[in-house]
């Protein structure tokens, strides 16, 4: 075996893994079961090429070049797909003027080939050195017609040594411009991943004629060998899927077909994201055809009928071909590769069934057909554990389970769980993550977790699963806690009559850990506070009817107490209804009053249907009064507009300036108006209800009367009271507001590291959020009267973080001080009041757990830390001057 | 339209609503991502913002990425309060498909690594270009998912299950195509800068 050709360049040829489920086989498709297509029957797929070279190449190469690459698409016979060169590029396109070739905000009757000749547009785009030779696509569609009306192509011309490099890059790319995603059927054997030619570890078909016999290797595989190594050639499978989507006439009446449905193993639940790849066993490498499940569609939930299907095209009739599932080990595809459920195996006919026991992985059942025909019901049934068997979570590790009846979380029914080695149950994902936390139990998928912690199965213990008509149970049984200490006994059991969780605890060591159940994050609004789990007795009925979580956090200062507990939860069957409905439109806005927030189940307001919900609200405002309206929470991207509501015009809106991608308006009005604020989800600019996600939000829509403050990031500013201010014994004619959260008197204070003893031993201080607070991200506003003030801090996120803050500080006459919440993140802080210049510490108190009033005299604190996070979110604290 | 209300604080960023394209890439082993990144450093994400930046002539969407540095193999660290946040602005968005009336928009560049808040990476990140923008070397390439973060095994995976990572490259005794120990690529890649 000569090594030198390995030395070859090789190039990964990527499509977008983080990409929604478009397909193994189309890369875009208009809706389940129907990929978008170029409209082929006149002249054919058009191209527009740049008017300047490409690297080495000259123009009129890089133009051969270009309608070279296109036309080994083209000259598939089996295939109606033909391209023809349209008139060039308006301009030379350059780093001066790439942007509307690159993003078009709309149709412009050109299907660009951009040559960068200097590799500027790259560079600019990616950094220098990023590696990208090229990328191509559909660009524009037709939903009504499900036409491709536009494409593109960027090529980074320096990238290029010679013409043959060129011409392999482009016939790949060219692929993905004709609508083709990845694909694999025999390339994933040459990286060194140590696949086989069958069911892993069955090398069923042996190696390839020879493992350097590069044309086995389908164009469309994700990763390119290199000039020489026949990228330019299309293998069966390429020609099979261009002649799917673009067929002549004949393609399906002399070949054959091969189609059936990939299952978990209850036998029931369609999997998409499988690769399905047969083999004639006459000539496995060569005629041989690969498709991802669910390929055809954009979505994977099971009202899909193209979930999980499979379609293999272009076959050879009457040839035996043997169909297996495969794992896919390297590259990017536009359909979202799963970890398999269980052993990669064959289609055993008759025998095909989750049991290992007489369905063997590395037995097939030869399947053929004649031409013109196809061999449906080609399944594939994933074979899985028995009730009894260690489950391999190891330590970190899930597995995902059929139930035996379906199960209810909050509206949504499952017919499937993920057990998961850190001590959950979850529903719709699997999870890894071995440090627990408030945010992710709210925001992840739905769970029920007994100890959700770092355990570790791998060192010691069991996990197994038993099972009746009526009840599914997983149990943790002497798992050490990692690395490995300790011994933790649980299990945690689903009833089908009455679709309660219960957990039931043995012996446990670990002193940490989060219990509890989530709705998860398109359901809870992400302010639920912990409780205290245990409170009587051996056992405990959670009802959790109009709750969306129900949970506690165990730490180091506050331990596990549940051993030799029994939790049950009821009543999380249902979902919530949307309270404000109907109010699709400005005549049906909701009248609300600010402050407003709808975090309290109570006031559920959801976008939902996607593509058909949008929520109008409707308030006064008068001339002056600043507005904050922000969605604070929303696990999916939201959209923000405000109406005249009198006259409908759209006043402002945002898409993303809120948290991540969720929205944010910060506005004055100068006017008396009637407003309406809609909420919707991108791209619904028409704000009509057309967005393309959706779930619960939160809303905030406040409004506030006072001067802006010139606050920044660690500053503060001395603000003169309109009244003397008693605190801590002394009078005050000012106050400093201090950027980081809390305000002191006597002096300044922009440390952005708060701790207790600089607490104690600084000036006095109110603090409702001392934390990294970065005021140029908010507002900060000054409401004075003659005997009180509030200072409102306006969605202020902490330093390098975007998760607002909303609070008020509230000083007056008579000497009252009180701290009044909004929506906080939940992060670190120091909340509390001291005399400073070095106060004794007290200790700590729990403010959510005590009575809201206070004495404002000594010191009163709780420090929060990212273990225990802040907990007082849409609560008050009134200090009294006593 | 008369204007009646006047905007406040950080303007609100309208961005175009990209999807997928495929590209090609130079593929690297562990010392050409070294050689060609401008910093190499294990992060924490702390946070994600959409946004835009002008360049080309027009608007182009971005991702800014807030990153913790919690080991640094190359390049230069901030200094300051920033001291040890990284901030890394990516072409690319996590919009959803746009439709408007009949016309969807089917592609964008979104190739560029998704990172999670929370997730610890290795990135091997370019030098950014004069809008600002910069990616990981060979987009997944030179974007490292450390999973086991804080235990002693951890592993470190690229967004290509690390398919020829160790390529010509048998000193380090590592194989390519499937996880690596944390430890082990450290230490790879000290003996790639000489560190």
């Amino acid at each position: 075996m000569k090594t030198s050709t390995i030395r070859l360049a090789l190039v990964l040829l990527v499509a977008a893994a983080a990409a929604p489920a478009f397909a193994g086989g189309p890369l875009a498709n208009c809706d389940s079961g129907q990929p978008f297509l170029w409209d082929v029957s006149g002249p054919g797929i058009p191209f527009n090429p740049d008017q300047g070279d490409l690297g080495p190449l000259t123009h009129a190469a890089a133009v051969a070049a270009v309608a070279d690459s296109f036309n080994r698409w083209a000259l598939v016979p089996t295939s109606t797909a033909t391209y023809f060169q349209g008139a060039e590029l308006p301009v030379d396109v350059d780093i001066t003027n790439f942007e509307p070739y690159l993003d078009a905000p709309a149709p412009d009757g050109l299907s660009a080939i951009v040559f960068d000749d200097t590799g500027e547009i790259f560079d600019l785009l990616f950094g220098p050195g990023s590696g990208i030779l090229g990328f191509a696509g559909p660009e524009w569609g037709d939903v009504t017609t499900c036409t491709i009306t536009e494409g593109l192509s960027f090529l980074n011309g320096p990238a290029f040594d010679d013409l043959t490099a060129a011409t392999d890059v482009m016939v790949h790319e060219f692929g993905h411009y004709s609508n083709l995603a990845h694909t694999i059927v025999n390339g994933q054997q040459f990286l060194g991943l140590g696949d086989t030619s069958g069911p892993t570890p069955n090398n069923t078909f042996g190696n390839p004629p020879n493992p350097l016999a590069f044309e086995v290797i389908e164009t469309m595989y994700p990763f390119y060998f290199g000039p020489g190594t026949g990228t330019q050639n299309l293998n069966r499978d390429d020609v099979s899927m261009i002649s799917t989507l673009y067929p002549e006439a004949t393609f399906f009446t002399t070949t054959a077909s091969i189609a059936g449905t990939i299952f978990l193993p209850d036998g029931a639940t369609r999997l998409s994201g499988v690769n399905v790849i047969a083999r004639n066993t006459a000539d496995p490498f060569f005629d041989a055809v690969s498709a991802v499940s669910g390929d055809f569609t954009d979505f994977t939930d099971q009202g899909d009928p193209v979930t999980g299907t499979y379609r293999l095209n272009g076959l050879t009739p009457g040839a035996s071909y043997a169909v297996y599932v495969d794992q896919i080990l390297a590259g990017g595809f536009s359909t979202t590769p799963v970890a398999l459920p269980g052993p990669e195996e064959f289609h055993n006919g008759a025998a095909e069934s989750s049991d290992a026991s007489t369905d063997d992985p590395s037995v097939f059942t030869a399947v053929s057909a004649a031409a013109g025909g196809a061999a449906t019901g080609v399944n594939v049934i994933f074979n899985t554990f028995a009730p009894g068997d260690p489950l391999p979570v190891g330590d970190d590790d899930f597995v995902q389970l059929p139930l035996p009846f379906a199960f209810k979380m909050c509206g949504q029914e499952y017919n499937a769980v993920y057990v998961n080695a850190n001590g959950s149950l979850t529903f719709g994902a699997g999870s890894t993550d071995f440090s627990e936390s408030i945010v992710e139990f709210l925001g992840g998928p739905p769970r029920i977790a007994g100890v959700w912690d770092d355990l570790n199965s791998a060192a010691g213990g069991i996990v197994t699963f038993d099972r009746t008509a009526n009840t599914f149970t997983v149990r943790w049984e002497d798992v050490p806690e990692f690395v490995n200490t300790g011994a933790n006994t649980f299990s945690i059991t689903l009833k089908r009559s009455s679709n309660q969780a219960e957990i039931e605890y043995g012996d446990l060591t670990v002193v940490d850990g989060l219990a509890g159940l989530s709705c998860g994050g398109a359901i809870t609004s992400g302010f639920e506070n912990e409780e205290n789990l245990r409170t009587h007795g051996h056992r405990r009925t959670i009802n959790m009817n109009n709750d969306t979580a129900a949970f506690e956090i165990f730490t180091a200062g506050e331990t596990n107490d549940l051993a030799g507990y029994e939790l049950t939860f009821s009543n999380f069957k249902n979902g919530f209804r949307d309270e404000f409905e109907p109010n699709d439109d400005i005549a049906h806005a909701r009248r609300i009053s600010p402050p407003f927030s709808n975090e309290s189940v109570r006031s559920f307001s959801t976008v939902s249907p996607v593509g058909g919900d949008v929520d109008y609200f409707r308030f006064r405002v008068k001339a002056g009064d600043i507005l904050a309206l922000e969605t604070v929470r929303g696990a999916f991207d939201s959209l923000i507009g405000v109406f005249d509501a009198d006259t409908g015009d759209l006043l402002a809106f945002d898409d993303d300036g809120g948290n991540g991608l969720l929205s944010r308006l910060l506005l004055q009005a100068n006017v008396d108006l009637n407003l309406a604020v809609a909420v919707t989800a991108y791209p619904d600019f028409d704000f009509n209800g057309a967005g393309e996600s959706g779930g619960r939000y939160v809303l905030v829509a406040n409004t506030y009367r006072g001067d802006i403050l010139p606050v920044g990031d660690d500053t503060t500013t001395e603000l003169p009271l309109n009244f003397p201010f008693r605190y801590q014994g002394a009078t005050y004619n000012s106050v400093f507001v201090n950027s980081n959260g809390n305000v002191t008197f006597g002096a300044g204070n922009t440390d952005f590291s708060e701790s207790v003893p600089e607490l104690l031993a600084g000036p006095p201080r109110i603090a409702p959020l001392w934390d990294d607070l970065d005021g140029t991200q908010g507002i900060v506003v000054a409401e004075h009267s003659s005997h009180q003030l509030n200072l409102h801090f306006i969605s202020v996120p902490e330093f390098f973080a975007t998760s607002p803050n909303y609070f008020t500080v509230h000083l007056d006459v008579l000497g009252l001080s009180g701290i009044f919440y909004g929506a906080t993140s939940r992060s670190d802080a120091l909340v509390g009041v001291t005399e400073g210049g070095g106060a004794a510490d007290p200790g700590e108190t729990d403010f959510s757990a005590r009575f809201p009033i206070l004495s404002g005299r000594g010191t009163t604190y709780e420090q929060f830390n990212l273990g225990d996070t802040v907990d007082l979110s849409f609560r008050s604290l009134l200090f009294l001057p006593f | 339209m008369k204007l009646r209300i006047a905007a406040l604080g950080v303007a609100a960023a309208i961005a175009a609503a990209p999807l997928a394209r495929a590209t090609t890439l130079v593929h690297m082993n562990l010392r050409d991502l070294v050689q060609r990144a401008d910093k190499v450093v294990r992060v924490t994400v702390l946070d994600v913002s959409a946004g835009t930046v002008s360049a080309g002539g027009g608007d182009l969407p971005t991702v800014t990425y807030r990153l913790k540095v919690e080991e640094s193999f190359k390049g230069d660290a901030a200094e300051g309060k920033g001291a040890g946040v990284l901030e890394v602005r990516m072409l690319g968005t996590a919009k959803a498909a746009r439709t408007e009336g009949n016309v969807r928009k089917l592609s964008f560049l979104q190739d560029v690594p998704e990172l999670r808040v929370g997730q610890d990476y290795v990135l091997f990140t370019t030098r950014p270009s004069s809008a600002g923008l910069s990616t990981t070397v060979g987009l997944g390439q030179g974007a490292f998912t450390i999973t086991g973060s804080g235990k002693s095994e951890e592993q470190a995976v690229n967004a290509f299950g690390n398919a020829g990572l160790f390529r010509g490259m048998s000193e380090t005794g590592l194989a390519s195509g499937r996880p690596v120990s944390y430890a082990q690529l450290a230490q790879a890649i000290r003996a790639v800068t000489g560190k």
